[in-house]
């Protein structure tokens, strides 16, 4: 085999670390490990070692000859969400403010509704640093930019004195309207370099440079918490995937939806970054299949996330939570709820009704069917009770299930209290967490102006497959496509991402008075052009996506990217006159010029708003405002080539396993159970059936036909 | 128009399964039309402090489903509803169709002041009416006769602003533009009402759209039934949560001292009993409260039931279904003409967190009662403050711009109550746990000003053992501004609208102050910027040179100019507990927040401190807080003897001016304060005495942390301290006749500049004459009878599941 065969991606995740190594034929192995939190090193390699084993080589063999080696990783979400304290840190900021982190934004970010109700339970997230460690200092600049008063550099000394003197490992520094103007943040920042060359220091409007000091400082302050623990273990990682003989860069993924060098990526870009994954895979399949819109549904033990690759580019989160705590780092929207495999149904018992959520068992002790000490019912329990998952083929048959207790659960928390018969509570619970997903589905739908008809589903993650059908149901879907390596997509997926980073900035542009007519409330464009904008206010646009241009050359350069593989796109986040949300266009040009670049930035902020909103929500008379603009580079990297295989036929008899009795719309039917592993192309296998693979079950109901396609995967339809 | 009748199908037996996906289904719909809402409104208010309400209704008006976010409002739309039913709007002269949407911001109709709008549009399947979705929100502007819709200088209905009770906007889907116009004409900012309708009005075309879906899906009978048994839910739930509290009555009071920017304040009462029955219904009365003023303080009977119901929502049947189901096992009793049930003549611009929520700290009060009494310890707390003060600045920009905003990063950061176990949250609002506190690069864009310090104010949290949360203040310039009006709205500058609870203090109180003609811009030359720190609130003039007024926690529109400064300052919450029970530990971590200052600590604490380290001696700690005992025992007034001083000071009319104004006008008023007088005058015929000593044989339930309901030897039923078994009285007595009893002048409890006036309360605090500790306190106009917090308690009844 020559060098440089494999493209290698690893997921770490809250349980396992997924591996997939892809070769150059399009064939691809993938291995698991347990993820170890002590030190993430050792799963990493673990993974690897797991697919290496499965293809008959060393982690050496399979490692030196990778032409690229990605990861994505929890490390960072894992640090904030379970309050764990990374290092001592100071705070500089503006004299008179020191408060604003401790006065919290929204007081019930990243809490359940249900708790958030329960006021007097639901306290305020731990601060991210003592109160005692936020110092103010004498500066100001105001909300146009322009010093009102000039940083007062000895009162900085004088804090950095007593912050070191506390014993802080690293200091942060954010000052109001930095974004806009950040000399003060700047200077400060020399200042803590000058006097304490060796100590972490970071700036706002560096790691964040959007308006609202709230969440830009709470971005700085998680960026310096996790970034030396990130930076030791991918200085680990590299080091020993060098002795193993991989030289190049490894690729972390970021929440941004692309890749970056391990040696310049900023630590706050990889929270929340695992799911992203999912959506370059999704991104891949629809380039893959020459799709015009696709949306992606992973279904893991805990979480539920939808994901949007529209037309255009991907959305980015505008109040992004990681945590308990609102950020402003960019992040990819993904709209998650509380239903996975380990949704806990519970019966409210004052109304004796069945609801799900929004507790989990998680992994530990899981549901009650693992006999790992889980008593309450849940989601893979009730698919256990149906039959729908075999407990003796779970995870490949590695973990054995224990269907009685599974039933004796359901029985006595569900069905007894409910007066129901056990099967039939159990096939409640899969409705009920069908439909919690399908809402989730529809709202993502109807919130951007999806039509469905024009869209194909993705369903993936360990728990998609089981549920896919159910909660795709009358939803109108184009297609329903089932990816073979469905449980390890995001891993996948994430080895198809580019490098990619995204710079924004906030010019705050406001254009109080345009043309509109009253009946069709649209702006009229023939008679708009430069007079109705500031000079002042396109001088602005036109220098800040310039030095976001130069910014994002200059970054991809250090990677050792030329500018001719650069690809940038330009956005910007719009609103009409008064509105105080904004919503994000591609932005048709990077510089105001001439009268037809103005009209075309308002013309494109016309159509996606009402493509979101409705043309009855136009409200044209407050005329119209850039808030923020931004630049994403993208380098192009290798990807995995998948490679289409020959038909072979409909008939999936060489596939069948058994028949067996599973339940089903209130009666026990038989069904025939497939393996996934010995389908081929153009195999057809009718509801009702199973295709059990190795770590994920797919239910096909009696009204849907799987058929296997050229790549293997598999796509849903409604039988005729 | 087909209207269905709500309670025809039997929802008793609907299929559990169909209705778990019915209601997360229905529940997604008015949760995503809120996201609608929110993001497309012009206010502040509802973008940056989250404050929007969607949700769908019966025909009836009952509320179905209500979306997470404010909660203030849903019960004003059951009214409108209501309204509408009972004008007929159904027939000739109005007519309910399909595509209509009916706005409608008359609060004495159905909401709490002019801002609040809601729009309702009917929802119509095959024909027939399946009930409302409606989308309600806070309007900056309302044309009153200030700029921003609360204004502090209104004395009658009319200066608060238009008035639209329910009327017509959109007709079978098309804008009427004719009363759209007419809308528009009648406020200040056209620009923020037009968005903030388009935003309402887009929001209920998804509800609707999306409910129509649901009823495709899961057809028409099935939805109707499922309606019926989600608001049946409510109030099966809702008796359940009842059922787990002693049946009595629990009672709370709270003073108010404002009647708005122009008047000097003036005391008035609000007394709350929540009787909670044996066969599990709430009955709410206000036997005591003051008369309806020319004031902008006032409130309309709705907003008080829509406080009460939110109040309800979040600290009874937060886990229950979210709806009006309860409401058929409530009842108000408001006497009319009142503060809290005014006239439709009268002005209640700052009803919604002024006076109403006043009487959310008195439900918040009772309930933890109830609870306490019930064992729940978990869910008590003290009043959390019970008012918000804010601005409004309004003007023209140094560009020419108009532009008008709310100002509440000092408003909206107050704090909760202490708890049984800890300490009360900031940033804590019982009508909306989704809140959000604005950024200051926000506020100062959109209304054009500089905060120079927003900032928590030391020693603003009620003190006890658990001390409430602390008040923010704010210190704001005019920046970047031709001309600038601002206006201030608040309450408790003279006394705060809050109370401590089982011995804790109530809160601070605050006021606006206004400085004219600074020097600011010099200064900031100068490489200074000034008032950044919370202790120049009280000192301001020291630090920039200006005109200084200082006004109440109200103020009317006066012009401004660039670099002028106002200043303004929340309240905190409520502490519970006796004080000498806080552990130092809290208030040393106090002191190193800068929540607390050492001074007040060791003033309220009696604790000792090294000022340098912060180093606690536990032992001299206790020695100073067992002296402070002895100093109780000596100096606290037996219950006859402090009663018939109490009652020699009514009839000699000695009593400060405010108290003897206040308690002449709710004795007229009021037959059950006339009697609660009478009634402490025939006290003096019994000898007070308490029982002292007793043989316990059982002890019943836990009263408060400081007192005991037992059964003694003899089979009675009384109240002894859980501390020393000191025995006050009988279990249906008022223990507090029966304590030590010592009035404070509050101003020794309070940070510089920031002290109540005694003229209008004092501290009266109660304490066990076995141990000294003190029980309770209250905050309370000198001369006015004490109150009895507990009547008629079921002794002998056991929680449901109890053995």
């Amino acid at each position: 085999m020559p060098k440089e065969s494999y493209i290698i991606y690893i997921d770490t995740g809250g349980t396992f670390t997924d591996a997939v190594v892809v070769g150059q034929d399009g064939n691809f192995v993938t291995g698991k490990a347990d993820t170890t939190p002590d030190d993430l090193q050792i799963s990493f390699f673990g993974a690897i070692g797991n697919a290496a084993e499965k293809m008959g080589k060393s982690v050496k063999d399979v490692v030196a000859r990778a032409s690229q080696i990605g990861y994505g990783t929890t490390f960072g979400t894992n640090m904030i969400v379970s309050g764990n304290s990374g290092p001592r840190l100071g705070f500089i900021t503006t004299k008179g403010v020191e408060n604003r982190l401790f006065q919290w934004r929204l007081r019930s970010a990243g809490i359940p509704k249900g708790e958030a109700m329960h006021m007097i339970s639901s306290g305020h997230p731990a601060p991210l640093l003592p109160r005692e460690l936020v110092l103010g200092v004498t500066e100001r600049i105001d909300f146009r930019g322009d010093v009102v008063v000039p940083l007062q550099e000895d009162q900085v000394r004088t804090a950095v004195d007593k912050l070191v003197e506390a014993g802080v490992e690293g200091i942060g520094i954010g000052f109001l309207w930095s974004f806009l103007n950040d000399s003060h943040e700047k200077r400060a920042k020399e200042i803590v370099e000058e006097m304490v060359p060796d100590l972490l220091v970071a700036g706002s409007a560096e790691v964040t440079p959007v308006i609202k000091e709230y969440s830009r400082f709470t971005s700085l302050l998680i960026d310096l918490k996790i970034g030396k623990g990130l930076r030791n273990l991918l200085r680990r990682i590299e080091t020993r995937l060098a002795e193993l003989g991989y030289e190049r860069p490894l690729l972390v993924m970021q929440a941004i939806g692309g890749t970056c060098q391990s040696k310049i990526v900023q630590p706050g870009t990889t929270l929340h970054s695992g799911p992203v994954g999912g959506m370059a895979g999704v991104k891949y399949f629809k380039e893959l299949y020459g799709l015009k819109n696709a949306m992606g549904s992973d279904v893991g033990g805990t979480s539920f996330d939808v994901t949007v690759v529209p037309k255009t580019e991907v959305r980015f989160l505008r109040a992004p939570i990681v945590g308990r705590y609102e950020i402003g780092t960019p992040m990819c929207e993904i709209i998650t709820i509380g239903s996975g495999g380990g949704t806990i149904a519970w019966i409210e018992k004052i109304t004796n009704t069945l609801r799900l959520g929004p507790h989990s068992a998680g992994s530990t002790p899981g549901p009650v069917c693992y006999d790992a000490g889980g008593t309450e019912p849940t989601v893979t329990d009730a698919d256990v009770v149906l039959g729908r998952i075999d407990p003796n083929f779970f995870f490949g048959g590695r973990r054995k299930l224990n269907k009685d207790k599974a039933i004796a659960a359901i029985k006595e928390k569900i069905a007894e209290p409910l007066g129901l018969d056990v099967y039939n509570a159990a096939e409640g619970i899969c409705k009920i967490v069908d439909s919690a997903m399908g809402s989730l589905l529809k709202q993502a739908i109807a919130a951007k102006g999806i039509d469905p008809s024009q869209y194909t589903l993705l369903v993936f993650g360990g728990g998609g497959p089981p549920h896919g059908a159910g909660y795709s149901a009358g939803l109108g879907f184009e297609k329903v496509v089932i990816p073979s390596c469905a449980s390890v997509f995001s891993a996948f997926g994430a080895s198809t991402s580019d490098v990619t980073h995204r710079y924004e900035t906030s010019p705050l542009i406001t254009i109080s008075k345009l043309p509109f007519s009253p009946i069709t409330l649209r702006f009229e464009l023939e008679k708009v052009g430069l007079a109705d904008i500031s000079s002042e206010a396109v001088s602005k646009f036109n220098a800040m996506f310039q030095a976001l241009e130069e910014r994002a050359y200059s970054e991809t350069a250090m990677e050792g990217y030329a500018s001719s593989q650069v690809m940038l796109k330009h956005e910007f986040l719009g609103r009409y006159g008064g509105q105080l949300w904004e919503i994000p266009i591609s932005s048709p040009v990077s510089r105001i010029e001439s009268d037809d670049d103005f009209r075309a930035l308002i013309s494109s902020f016309e159509k996606e708003y009402v493509k979101t909103y409705t043309k009855g929500a136009m409200v044209p008379a407050g005329g119209f405002e850039i808030i923020s603009i931004a630049v994403t580079a993208t380098v192009s990297t290798g990807k995995p080539v998948m490679v289409k295989r020959p038909y072979v036929g409909a008939d999936a008899s060489q596939a069948l396993k058994e028949t067996r009795q599973t339940y089903f719309e209130g009666s026990w039917q038989p069904t025939n159970i497939y393996a996934m592993d010995r389908l081929q192309v153009g195999n057809v296998v009718d509801g009702l059936a199973i295709i059990e693979a190795e770590d994920t079950t797919i239910f096909i109901p009696k009204d849907r036909r799987v058929t296997v396609d050229e790549y293997l995967n598999l796509m849903m339809e409604e039988r005729q | 128009m087909k209207t269905r009748e709500t309670n025809a199908k039997n929802p008793a037996h609907l299929d559990p399964v169909k209705y778990g996906i019915f209601f997360n289904k229905l529940d997604e719909a008015v949760n995503d039309s809120r996201e609608v809402l929110k993001y497309l409104s012009g206010s502040v208010i509802v973008k940056e402090a989250g404050e929007a309400l969607v949700a769908f209704y019966l025909p009836d008006g009952h509320a179905v489903d209500i979306a997470t976010g404010l909660l203030m409002h849903f019960m004003n739309v059951t009214r409108c509803i209501q309204y509408m039913n009972q004008e007929r709007y159904a027939e000739e002269g109005v007519g309910i169709y399909d595509g209509d949407q009916f706005m409608n911001n008359e609060a004495f109709i159905a909401g709490m002041h002019c801002p609040d709008t809601g729009c309702i549009a009917p929802v119509f399947y095959d024909g027939e009416l399946q009930g409302y979705v409606a989308a309600v929100s806070h309007t900056t502007e309302t044309g009153g006769i200030e700029p921003g819709g609360m204004c502090p200088s209104a004395v009658e209905a009319w200066h608060d602003g238009f008035h639209v009770p329910a009327i017509k906007i959109v007709e079978r889907g098309t804008t009427r533009r004719d009363v759209w116009n007419m809308l528009l004409r009648s406020t200040r900012d056209p620009r923020t009402l037009e968005l903030d309708l388009r935003a309402r009005i887009a929001a209920n075309e998804r509800a609707r759209q999306r409910i129509l879906e649901i009823i495709d899906e899961v057809g028409v009978e099935f939805f109707q039934a499922a309606c019926n048994r989600l608001v049946e839910e409510g109030n099966e739930f809702f008796q359940a949560k009842l059922g787990r509290l002693r049946p009595g009555i629990y009672k709370a009071r709270i003073y108010s001292d404002t009647l708005g920017g122009i008047q000097a304040p003036k005391l008035a009462v609000e007394e709350v009993a929540m009787e909670i029955t044996p066969d599990r219904r709430m009955i709410v009365k206000v036997p005591v409260v003051s008369p309806q003023q020319r004031c902008f303080n006032n409130a309309y009977l709705p907003a008080v039931e829509a406080t009460l119901y939110y109040s309800l929502l979040t600290q009874l049947v937060y886990d229950g279904r979210w709806n009006s189901g309860m409401a058929k096992s409530i009842e108000i009793d408001v006497p009319s003409c009142s503060r809290l049930n005014a006239d439709p003549t009268v002005s209640v611009g700052y009803a919604t967190i002024g006076i109403a929520m006043n009487f959310c700290s008195m439900v918040t009060d009772c309930l933890s009662r109830a609870y306490y009494a019930a064992g729940i310890d978990e869910e008590v707390q003290a009043p959390p403050a019970g008012n918000l003060n804010c601005s409004i600045n309004a003007g023209v920009d140094a560009a020419g711009m108009p532009f008008a905003n709310i100002l509440l990063s000092a408003c909206l950061a107050v704090g909760g109550g202490g708890r049984t176990e800890s300490d009360g949250f900031c940033n804590y609002h019982f009508y909306n746990p989704w809140q959000e506190v604005p950024d200051t690069e926000a506020e100062e864009r959109l209304a054009r000003v500089l905060h120079l310090c927003r900032s928590f104010m030391p020693d603003t949290g009620g003190h006890g053992k658990y001390r409430g949360g602390s008040a923010v203040v704010a210190i704001t310039a005019q920046h970047g501004v031709a001309a600038a009006y601002p206006c201030s709205m608040g309450t408790g500058s003279r006394l705060p609208a809050n109370q401590g609870i089982f011995g804790g203090y109530p809160s601070n109180v605050g006021y606006v102050s206004h400085l004219l003609n600074t020097n600011l811009y010099e200064l900031t030359k100068q490489g200074i910027l000034p008032l950044t720190d919370p202790s120049d609130f009280s000192e301001i003039t020291k630090h920039v040179a200006g005109d200084f007024r200082r006004f109440e926690t109200s103020a009317p529109t006066i012009p401004m100019k660039e670099g002028d400064i106002w200043t303004e300052l929340s309240n905190g919450g409520g502490g519970l507990g006796d004080p000498l029970e806080r552990d130092p530990e809290l208030i040393v971590e106090d002191i190193k927040t800068k929540q607390a200052t050492l001074r007040m600590a060791e003033r309220v604490y009696h604790v000792s401190i090294d000022p340098q380290t912060l180093e606690i001696d536990y032992e001299k700690t206790e020695q100073l807080r067992e002296e402070t005992r002895k100093r109780r025992l000596s100096r606290g007034m037996e219950g006859k003897e402090y009663l018939k001083a109490l009652v020699a000071k009514r009839e000699s009319r000695s009593l400060p001016e405010p108290v003897l104004d206040y308690m002449d006008e709710i004795s007229q008023f009021s037959p059950a304060f006339a009697e609660q007088l009478k009634a402490e005058e025939a006290l003096l015929e019994k000898s007070l005495e308490p029982i002292k000593t007793a043989k316990v044989r059982q002890r019943l339930f836990k009263l408060t942390p400081y007192l005991d309901v037992v059964e003694d030897t003899g089979g009675n039923n009384i109240i002894v301290c859980s501390r020393c078994g000191f025995a006050y009285c009988d279990a249906g007595e008022n223990f507090k006749y029966y304590s030590l009893i010592y009035d404070r002048d509050p101003a020794v409890f309070s940070p510089p500049a920031l002290a109540m006036d005694k003229d209008f309360g004092i501290y009266r605090e109660f304490y066990c004459p076995g141990c000294g500790c003190q029980t309770e306190v209250e905050l309370t106009p000198e001369g006015t009878p004490i109150l009895n917090s507990y009547e008629n308690l079921s002794v002998n009844w056991k929680a449901d599941g109890a053995s």
